[in-house]
């Protein structure tokens, strides 16, 4: 580009009004168009040629810009503060109850000084009366040829209510799962003016209640009674020996434990002749009491597999999550049993207020990189009894880890996930050891761990899903000791079922879903429905197991929190609340699964 | 770049980034969903990117993906595209330069128009806008005369109707 001609003149035009010519190449230019006339327009047009600028305002400059974490998870934070205080709340509660429990144990003594009291002999059971939260609450009181002040001299007690009272008395809430009640038969006979042994008697029994499969219990009693006359007054003494000796044998394990003691109590009554009035002067009380619990480790172990296997705490199929059935309401309105299509952070509490203080919390986090989705699972769980009614009780602390993964098998029509999930578990399993001297219960923690692996498959096809998974478990039934173990047998279960989605309006989706989940032969059918207005979830749910759940939820931005409400209907005695929180780090979902 | 700084270049950048990409493809709802990607993009390599090269850095990144955009939805009308005919028989009073700017550059390339619009708007070198678009220096130059050779020729045609 040297010199400026007809044919160039653009380029030149161009350089001019881009300013990539030098001042004496500018100068050229002009004096180009000044001798060719012709050429005003092209200079005029290319002068216009830069574009100007027009201003424009983008309105979504917040959208863009990042709030800090404690901005960006003010509702969070909040959230989470809240339910750590409802769960520092239930914890208090339960410690405030376990002070209880050690109180109301210390009552059990039966070694304590007997009081003196006028009137009957009521101050002898008077304890025993408050035995209620004692494992000998099941005793059988029977009276035989007693005069009638005899007759009425334990009014007030329970345990002289009689059998059938007795049975009243033991409800549903007291009986701890597996649970076991003692009998307690005590014959006594009064006879005057001769002191000698009067009667020893046998008797068995076998109570039926609830979850106690098999148990034999049976009574010895030898019942001494002194009475000798002098000429002013009538003295009476009497000395009780109460022997009693239970054998509970648990369907579930085999498991067999022995229970046995002996109570000694002397009575001195005198009663001044021409008196009515009866005084009694002195009671002593010696107590002997024996427990034994005879199990074999690989039947401790069975009972911790059995438990275990209660809480299959993670599976994956159908490209889905199910974790804890604590998990209900997060789960229920994402589909089946939740997805990890999408990753996210969840975190909740359920608690079951009664006798048995429930409290379950949890927290997992899903993820997927690519076409592995991985998740991992912490849960706590301790039950926290407030009226310890039964010897045997179930484990009071246990914490799981389960960490599963799967991959997504795209077949076209057919997706195929198979799956590999282990979880870990931990617990405290609070048995009774022993009634030491005083008859207080003594409870020794025993730490237990039990490894369930598990594997399957699961199918989705156009209009259902099938799962099927296996599992085994190994326990270790106490962390002391390797050669207390137990592998459990191979055990499975296969969901299928069916889940449907339609916007009955434009803001409307609602959701239908039955499934069936039989694990090892037990057939549960559940049915739910859930729906979704905008942010606002809600839902009901039924299992053949005679749970209803009612949940509510809300949604948001990638927040999800949720409440529900279950209870067995059967006799809504035992109600549980859950909250529980979500957080959905991506908005889009990375597996195929979309919800 | 930390938050802060990141915060500040949205502040500074996104009206500027946003005119860009609304030149070049009038699809408001495409255009809002290109800013949300490409400072979501920023976001996420905000360690790797310096404060002084964000702004090169968003506009090479919105420009990719508004051609990614392009290529993957094809049949996306991305600008409204009216003949020159249709253009003028529906203005037939006397038009104001800026619509018949707004006019000239419908009917240039993607190219030649993400080069005009960085270099008027923006007042970027040719070395930059190449850096931006994945263009030589001299293909730049020649594109943009191209351009600007294109626009003249039109306003020089139609000179008579523009105010």
């Amino acid at each position: 580009m040297n010199i400026i001609t007809k044919e160039n003149i653009d380029k030149w035009l161009f350089d001019y009004f881009e300013g990539n010519l030098t001042f004496h190449e500018q100068k050229e230019v002009e004096q180009f168009i000044k001798n060719h006339p012709e050429f005003k327009d092209d200079f005029d047009a290319w002068s216009q040629t830069t574009v100007e600028e027009t201003p424009v305002f983008y309105n979504g400059v917040n959208s863009l810009q990042k709030a800090s974490f404690v901005q960006r998870n003010k509702s969070l934070l909040l959230l989470a503060l809240l339910l750590l205080l409802v769960s520092g709340s239930g914890i208090g509660y339960y410690l405030t109850n376990k002070d209880q429990i050690a109180h109301k144990d210390s009552i059990v003594s039966l070694n304590q000084s007997i009081s003196e009291t006028n009137d009957n002999q009521k101050g002898v059971f008077e304890d025993i009366s408050n035995t209620q939260q004692s494992p000998i609450i099941s005793s059988n009181y029977q009276e035989e040829g007693a005069s009638d002040s005899k007759k009425t001299s334990n009014q007030g007690s329970i345990i002289i209510n009689g059998r059938e009272e007795l049975k009243n008395n033991i409800t549903k809430d007291q009986i701890i799962s597996p649970t076991s009640t003692s009998n307690y038969n005590y014959v006594s006979r009064w006879q005057n003016k001769t002191s000698k042994k009067v009667k020893q008697s046998k008797s068995a029994d076998t109570y039926e209640l609830d979850n106690v499969k098999g148990f034999i219990g049976s009574g010895d009693y030898d019942g001494l009674t002194s009475t000798s006359d002098d000429n002013n007054s009538q003295e009476r003494k009497h000395i009780y020996l109460h022997r009693y000796q239970s054998t509970r044998i648990d369907a579930t394990d085999g498991n067999r434990s022995d229970f046995s003691y002996q109570h000694i109590s002397r009575n001195k009554q005198r009663r001044d002749r021409g008196s009515k009035n009866k005084s009694t002067k002195k009671y002593n009380s010696i107590n002997d009491v024996n427990y034994s619990k005879s199990s074999n480790n690989k039947s401790l172990a069975k009972h911790i597999v059995r438990f275990f296997e209660k809480d299959l705490a993670l599976t994956v199929y159908n490209n889905r999550v199910t974790m804890d059935n604590n998990l209900s309401t997060l789960q229920a309105f994402d589909g089946f049993a939740g997805s990890i299509s999408k990753p996210r952070f969840q975190l909740g509490s359920k608690v079951t207020p009664g006798n048995e203080l429930i409290l379950n919390n949890y927290l997992s986090a899903d993820f997927r990189i690519k076409k592995f989705g991985f998740g991992v699972l912490m849960t706590n769980y301790s039950k926290n009894i407030t009226q310890n009614n039964s010897l045997f009780v179930e484990p009071l602390n246990r914490n799981n880890i389960t960490v599963t993964s799967n991959y997504q098998l795209d077949l076209g029509k057919f997706k195929v996930s198979p799956f590999i999930t282990t979880k870990i578990g931990f617990a405290e399993m609070s048995l009774p050891s022993y009634l030491d001297s005083s008859l207080t219960l003594n409870k020794i923690p025993k730490n237990q761990t039990g490894i369930n692996f598990n594997t399957g498959f699961s199918l989705e096809l156009p209009f259902m899903y099938l799962g099927f998974q296996a599992n085994n478990l190994y326990a270790l039934a106490d962390n002391s000791n390797r050669q207390n173990s137990y592998f459990g047998p191979v055990s499975y279960r296969i969901v299928a079922g069916t889940d449907y989605r339609k916007f009955i309006t434009t803001d409307v989706l609602v959701s239908p879903q039955i499934y069936t989940d039989i694990i090892n032969g037990r057939v549960e059918n559940n049915f739910a429905l859930t729906s979704r207005y905008k942010g606002f979830l809600s839902g009901a749910s039924y299992s053949t197991t005679n749970d209803a759940k009612l949940m509510v939820g809300m949604d948001v931005k990638r927040l999800r929190v949720g409440y529900s409400v279950s209870a067995n209907t059967t006799n809504f005695d035992v109600i549980s609340h859950e909250v529980g929180i979500q957080y959905i780090f991506s908005k889009r979902s990375s597996g195929y699964l979309v919800y | 770049m930390n938050r802060k700084e990141y915060n500040s270049v949205v502040k500074s950048l996104s009206h500027r980034l946003y005119a860009f990409l609304l030149k070049n493809c009038k699809n408001e709802a495409l255009v809002n969903d290109l800013m949300q990607d490409t400072f979501e993009k920023l976001w996420v390599n905000r360690k790797s990117v310096e404060v002084e090269k964000a702004r090169q850095w968003l506009f090479t990144t919105g420009y990719r993906l508004m051609l990614n955009t392009i290529k993957r939805n094809q049949k996306t009308e991305l600008r409204e595209s009216i003949s020159e005919t249709a253009f003028f028989e529906r203005k037939p009073n006397l038009i104001e330069q800026k619509d018949f700017i707004d006019h000239i550059l419908s009917l240039l390339t993607e190219q030649q128009r993400a080069i005009i619009l960085l270099r008027d708007y923006e007042g970027y070198d040719y070395q930059e806008i190449g850096n931006i678009l994945s263009l030589s220096e001299s293909q730049v130059k020649v594109y943009l005369f191209r351009a600007r050779k294109k626009l003249k020729e039109q306003l020089k045609k139609n000179k008579h109707l523009v105010a």
